[in-house]
């Protein structure tokens, strides 16, 4: 087997926010006109110059990143929203640079890092065929020749001619995949292309890249059953350094064990919200009803959501409602639970206090999932944080009966009973 | 598998001939980006074409009107009208192709930060698109000076693809330049047309190149356009001799303009996917 990518020491570093410090007085306002522009292109220049200092504000995306790809090989990378997976890819794709290390990718080399991008809705099908096409690295040559193959696996033979903005989001997404499963690359970069729409006929393009082509492709997904399906190695990214890589299944059990632990989250350290800060939340955890932080959520069984939160205004009271909207690991809303839909008021004091929602019959499916919290005080936002715990749902216990339902029937699993009549 | 290798190091770039090979590479996406911007720049227009004929037409109506008419400036011994589409007609593909590529990077920017290719296509596809409304308003500049009974220079067929070549270098120059730096700094988006309507006025598009104090001339022809338009209006008018002088001076500061925008353009552009 011959390599086809190698990173060695990869590391990409960027610029985050320009800060804008608030005014005293109008003098200071009136001084800042006149200052601005010369800090404002200072700091638009710093967005690409680097200083050798460590700066507050430059964070580095990932770091130390090495790994070599065999051809042939599915490659996937994992980890947690922002461990700079998507950045990775894109050093890889040289849509942007590396800031330090080097890489190396063996034959053509096509990416493909959101379905669609490159498409012009007042194009008809065709010309978007084309101009994609030529996007990817193809010649149009090579479009000319794979055509009618194209718009036949995308089954839109009748809507050739039609713009595509008239197409239904379906029509849309099997072109754009269309195109794609029929590139020739020797290496294929993927970013998420699994997440919309039409779920199997996307797997049946990947299937189609590595299996029967044999390419290599490197795969960035937040759905681990279909990392664990289609590729043969994996890379853990955590907070951008490498957690964990080799054969698919340990890696992703590596990482599956660290979110077991993330059942329970501390919130004071972040600082990623919205609202006005009136009420807090300080911690949040998805346990069962014994309340052992890290014992197994199973579908069918009691669960119970604990917030603590404070109110540091002495001299504020209200009437909260509190939103936990729980999704997939790629922000695909599953429910919400709200005080809202109960009609249960929570009158909020100053001080610490903590609230429990149990849910009686857990309905989700096997999957991970995240919380984002919400909270209002009186009608307004007070605090709102996205991405908070992780948990896992085991489904065994459902039914009752040994019956193991999975994540291929679906993201909620229905009470039921049959007869015959 | 082919034999290309692809090396991605940090600070270390390519050297020209990679960059050319990599346009040459990509040079089929270069038509299709043109085709779209051919394609959709009047798509849901009631007069769709109608309008590369109507905005240089208008234009100079409206020129013909106050400047010709009621300011009484002197057009030399053509017809005011005659004298000024002659002119219009390179200056509106040179307005509209320098005003789509200086925000060209922003307009584009999910295409940017989403995909590779040479991006150089980006600015200069509105200078391709442009030139099917460029041909369009010199079969107008024609039937009008023909209905004028002004005929163009008999060699006018071996000289227009050499004129346009010299219109398509200017542009690039300045559209290149503009371009990286409205990537960057936004400013450029509210500076482009302040700088055109500067540039219109130091063209010699609604005077002649006679009013322009002589001392002043070789400073003049700095301006790339005066040998551009200027040949535009010796070749189709044919009233005065070709301005030799300042058209090689036009094509000089158009190349420097060329270089020194591509050098800037290689610098930045590996952060337009990080800035955009």
């Amino acid at each position: 087997m011959s390599l086809a990518v190698r990173t060695d020491d990869l590391g990409k570093r960027y610029r985050i926010g320009t800060r804008l410090n608030p005014d005293a007085s109008l003098a200071g306002s009136l001084a800042r006109i006149v200052h601005s522009p010369v800090r404002n292109f200072g700091n638009l220049r710093k967005l690409r110059h680097f200083g050798d200092g460590e700066d507050a504000d430059v964070i580095w995306a990932f770091r130390n990143v090495s790994f070599e790809v065999e051809q042939g090989q599915v490659l996937g990378v994992i980890g947690r929203n922002g461990a700079g997976k998507s950045t990775l890819l894109k050093v890889l794709s040289r849509i942007t640079e590396p800031t330090e290390g080097e890489a190396e990718l063996h034959g053509r080399v096509s990416s493909l890092l959101e379905i669609g991008t490159g498409f012009h809705g007042d194009l008809t099908g065709r010309d978007n065929i084309f101009l994609k096409g030529t996007l990817l690295g193809m010649s149009a040559r090579e479009v000319s020749a794979r055509f009618d193959e194209i718009v036949e696996f995308a089954e839109l033979e009748q809507f050739i001619d039609t713009p595509v903005k008239r197409y239904s989001s379906g029509m849309y997404v099997r072109l754009a995949f269309s195109i794609a499963a029929h590139l020739d690359p020797d290496v294929l970069i993927a970013d998420e292309v699994l997440a919309v729409g039409d779920a199997e006929f996307q797997r049946r393009s990947m299937r189609h890249s590595a299996e029967e082509l044999g390419r290599t492709v490197l795969f960035v997904s937040h759905d681990l059953s279909v990392v664990s399906s289609l590729c043969t190695t994996a890379v853990w990214l955590d907070r951008g350094s490498i957690r964990a890589s080799g054969p698919v299944d340990r890696v992703i059990d590596e990482y599956m064990h660290s979110l077991q632990n993330e059942q329970t989250q501390d919130l004071l350290h972040r600082t990623d919200r919205n609202g006005n800060g009136l009420v807090r939340a300080t911690r949040v955890a998805v346990t069962s009803p014994d309340g052992r932080p890290g014992s197994p959520i199973r579908s069918g069984e009691p669960v119970e959501v604990r917030i603590d939160y404070t109110l540091a205004d002495a001299g504020a009271t209200g009437e909260l409602t509190v939103n936990v909207l729980i999704e997939t690991l790629i922000r695909e809303r599953v429910a919400t639970l709200s005080n809202v839909f109960t009609k249960e008021r929570i009158d909020a004091t100053a001080g610490d206090h903590q609230l429990v929602c149990r849910i009686e019959d857990l309905p989700i499916n096997e999957g991970d999932y995240m919380c984002t919290l919400r909270i209002e005080l009186d009608g307004r936002l007070a605090d709102s944080i996205a991405d908070t715990v992780r948990f896992r749902v085991d489904p065994t216990g459902f039914f009752g009966n040994g019956s193991r339902p999975g994540a291929k029937d679906g993201r909620v699993l229905v009470r039921q009973s049959w007869h015959a009549e | 598998m082919s034999g290309e290798v692809t090396r991605i190091v940090a600070r270390r770039h390519s050297g020209w001939i990679a960059y050319a090979r990599e346009i040459v590479r990509f040079r089929d996406l270069f038509r299709f980006f043109v085709l779209r911007d051919i394609r959709i720049r009047y798509s849901q227009t009631v007069l769709g074409l109608g309008w590369s004929v109507l905005q240089p037409f208008l234009q100079t109506v409206v020129f013909t009107i106050f400047f010709g008419g009621l300011a009484g400036v002197s057009s030399g011994n053509v017809p005011y009208a005659v004298f000024s589409i002659a002119a219009v007609v390179p200056w509106t593909y040179f307005n509209n192709a320098v005003t789509n590529a200086s925000t060209s990077l922003i307009t584009n920017q999910q295409l940017v930060a989403k995909t590779y290719f040479p991006r150089l296509f980006i600015p200069l596809s509105p200078l391709g698109a442009g030139l099917v409304d460029l041909g369009i308003g010199i079969v107008l500049l024609l039937v009008v000076e023909l209905a004028y009974g002004y005929y163009p220079a008999w060699w006018v067929i071996f000289a227009l693809p050499l004129l346009v070549a010299m219109l398509f270098l200017a542009a690039a120059g300045i559209a290149i330049w503009l371009s990286a730096l409205g990537a960057l700094y936004r400013d450029v988006r509210y500076v482009a047309p302040f700088l055109l309507q500067i540039l219109l006025f130091v063209t010699p598009v609604i005077y002649v190149v006679g009013s322009v104090p002589a001392s002043l001339r070789p400073f003049y022809a700095i301006n790339p356009l005066v040998g551009v338009i200027g040949a535009f209006r010796a070749t189709f008018v044919h009233q005065s001799p070709l301005p030799l002088g300042s058209m090689l001076i036009s094509v000089v500061v158009s190349l420097v303009l060329v270089v020194t925008g591509l050098i800037y353009f290689r610098r930045v552009e590996r952060v337009f996917a990080d800035v955009a």
